[in-house]
């Protein structure tokens, strides 16, 4: 009886040319004419978008630039379907909601003819524990920060000075939100079933944009209590 | 400050998608052998794609060998869930463990190798043959191996070494 030793190296030199034969063998004769359901295509148009969703929050927690992306939103931006547009009036400016299959558009018009020209950039009076400030960049207009922890999770801000030409994009295809009212405006975090989320706070003149890897509700409520010039 | 508009246009078309364009008939295919049922095996490469999209991190190429076994193993298991449920619910006896790709009649494209020790890796029972194609030719380790098979770590262990036991018995005209 011949003695045969059972080796990783054998099985690495041999599995693969199984694999392949089985593999050749099984696309034999595919049925590429073959019509998927109506509800097949629905369920995977919104896999794709989720898929798309969580490939573009792993882009940006493990970008290693340190630059103000913010990227909320468009994926896949579809112009053919407004599902509704909502005004409503704030303060300093009116904010108009345009919502299109996957995503929703504000854009801004401003109500008071006093508004500084140049953005006054906030303060954060709390900032999660661990999270240290990475990046800091601004323009006339806008203010990022980017904060980051030692697991390389974000906590990235923007803070907009409202004018008529400011326009904001986001997606729609989150899985849950929640709002809270903070000084009679309402933050708005819309979470992603991996523990993602975006937060929008309207505050004064401005608006301001959080991406965030991973914090709870409390944690971004906290944020945006904290925020003063 | 820049805002990152993601559009799939042709030419950026993520992995994912072009991996749906391309194998979404094959994978259909595969689940059609466990279930016999369209309708059931669309639901099947549907709950493929969605294991998918949250473990894309196991593709590498899109056209690649690993990519095309692990989309065919993905899609066995999850047909085989749906089999399961069905069976349960018919109250029918079931037997899955061989529930899988047709071996009949494959073509080995290499020639210099032992014929015998393919033939024998070739029909070791399924539950053994797919983690030893996991590992030994998409290189996987132990844990993605039990992340793509929904098993434990222990369990990938186990079958390596008593797949490993069965392979010398054959080899050496035991049982």
């Amino acid at each position: 009886m011949k003695k045969i030793d059972i080796t990783d190296d054998l099985l690495y030199k041999y599995m693969p040319v199984v694999d392949e034969a089985i593999v050749n063998k099984v696309e034999e004769n595919v049925d590429e004419e073959y019509t998927f359901s109506p509800d097949f295509k629905k369920k995977m148009e919104k896999t794709i978008r989720y898929e798309k969703s969580r490939h573009f929050w792993k882009k940006l927690s493990k970008s290693g630039r340190k630059v103000a992306i913010f990227a909320l939103v468009i994926l896949g931006f579809t112009l053919t379907a407004t599902v509704s547009v909502q005004a409503y009036r704030l303060k300093f400016f009116e904010t108009i909601k345009r919502v299109f299959d996957d995503s929703y558009r504000y854009t801004y018009k401003e109500t008071t003819t006093n508004n500084d020209e140049e953005l006054v950039e906030c303060k954060f009076g709390y900032i999660p524990e661990g999270y240290e400030l990475e990046t800091e960049s601004g323009i006339a207009i806008v203010h990022t920060w980017i904060y980051e922890n030692a697991e390389n999770s974000q906590i990235v801000i923007d803070q907009h000075l409202v004018t008529d030409s400011l326009d904001i994009s986001f997606d729609s295809e989150y899985d849950s939100e929640e709002e809270f009212e903070i000084d009679e405006n309402t933050l708005k975090i819309c979470w992603y079933k991996d523990g993602t989320s975006y937060a929008y706070y309207e505050y004064g003149n401005c608006v301001i944009v959080m991406a965030i890897d991973d914090l709870s509700s409390d944690e971004i409520v906290k944020i945006a209590e904290n925020i003063h010039y | 400050m820049m805002y990152l508009m993601l559009i799939d246009t042709q030419e950026e078309k993520r992995d994912f998608v072009r991996i749906y364009d391309k194998y979404k008939y094959l994978m259909l295919k595969i689940a059609m052998e466990v279930l016999e049922d369209q309708f059931m095996a669309e639901d099947a490469v549907h709950d493929a794609f969605v294991k998918l999209a949250d473990s894309m991190d196991m593709i590498h190429e899109v056209e690649s060998l690993a990519t095309k076994r692990y989309l065919i193993t993905i899609t066995k298991n999850a047909a085989i869930d749906i089999y399961r449920k069905r069976e349960k619910l018919m109250q029918k006896e079931m037997y899955v463990d061989e529930l899988g790709e047709n071996v009949g009649g494959v073509t080995y494209m290499e020639s210099d190798l032992d014929n015998e020790v393919l033939d024998v890796l070739l029909n070791l029972p399924l539950k053994y043959r797919d983690v030893f194609i996991l590992k030994y030719s998409s290189h996987m380790s132990n844990y993605d191996i039990a992340r793509t098979l929904d098993i434990s770590e222990g369990t990938v262990r186990q079958r390596i070494a008593r797949g490993k036991e069965l392979i010398k018995a054959q080899l050496e005209g035991g049982k």
